[in-house]
């Protein structure tokens, strides 16, 4: 695995609409009606329905799993949620190497992550450190 | 000088009071393979999850949960449906202390330090507490920025991840 700075972790993407929100609202008991009606989500000021912040949290998750498999460990996580993921819209959850650092558990590696859609608005900004057991 | 930097602070002596107060406790009931797989499937859909998170599981193979995992989602011992309180003064009354005099409400993210991860058959108790007020003067006004974090640990006393959400109210 090339644990060099500035290199990219392979895309997470994923079409989302009520179908990905739907089965996410079944997994969090987060049934809110902009997140599954059009006209409710126009009422929050959005052209329809949109997405759970916390969904983009998982993509971002997601995207760190695939990518260090299972000899890596999720040591911390942050997230700021930017704009809303509307529906029918393409999201890509991205990532790259910020610093690499030897410790007592292992390399750590720092990483910079942030969701897109396919209209070039970035959906959510976050940063991970992950541990590679020695 | 601004009107907003008029405003010398919105954090009153009795919001200052409770900083550290525990918001809530809860205990989850011992998390299912079933929880897994369904959380697993519902965030990777429409591709299938990693196999430690769906495969067959049981006592010689326990699943992992994924780390974001919420065993409080739906029931919870002592739990009951309830509305979620999404005014600007959710915290407060949370507290039963007045609020500040504010209205609007912005997410202001998430930071989360993990620990040992969860395990089918594992529970889990949270408790939340307020950590703190702080202030900034932003381009809309004065920002009250308030802090909670709430720490899991698993039945063994293990440390699973200490979550601090932050809101912004102006």
């Amino acid at each position: 695995m090339n644990l060099e700075i500035g290199t990219e972790l392979p895309p997470f993407v994923r079409e989302t609409g009520l179908e990905n929100w739907n089965r996410f609202a079944a997994v969090m008991d987060e049934f809110v009606p902009h997140h599954m009606d059009d006209e409710a989500g126009k009422k929050s000021g959005m052209p329809g329905a949109f997405g759970m912040g916390n969904l983009q949290s998982s993509y971002m998750h997601n995207l760190i799993r695939d990518w260090m498999g299972e000899k890596g460990r999720i040591r911390n996580f942050t997230i700021q949620w930017q704009q809303p993921n509307l529906k029918d819209t393409v999201v890509t959850a991205r990532g790259r190497i910020t610093a690499v650092e030897d410790t007592s558990a292992g390399k750590e590696v720092a990483l910079e992550l942030w969701t897109e859609d396919n209209n070039d608005r970035r959906l959510a900004n976050g940063t991970a450190k992950v541990v590679f057991s020695a | 000088m601004s009107e907003a930097s008029d405003t010398v602070t919105n954090i009153s002596e009795e919001m200052r009071a409770a900083i550290g107060t525990v918001l809530g406790t809860r205990t989850s009931y011992p998390i299912s393979a079933s929880d897994i797989r369904k959380w697993a499937i519902a965030v990777y859909f429409p591709e299938t999850p990693p196999e430690r998170f769906v495969g067959a599981g049981g006592p010689d193979a326990p699943l992992t949960a994924p780390e974001e995992f919420n065993p409080f989602a739906w029931a919870a011992p002592g739990k009951k449906p309830k509305r979620p309180d999404v005014s600007a003064a959710f915290l407060e009354n949370q507290l039963g202390i007045t609020p500040p005099p504010l209205n609007t409400v912005l997410n202001g993210g998430t930071v989360v330090e993990y620990g040992v991860p969860m395990m089918e058959g594992d529970v889990i108790t949270a408790t939340n507490r307020l950590d703190n007020y702080t202030e900034k003067q932003g381009k809309r006004g004065l920002l009250l920025f308030s802090s909670m974090k709430d720490e899991w640990v698993n039945q063994r006393g293990e440390m699973v991840k200490r979550t601090t959400s932050t809101v912004i109210r102006l």
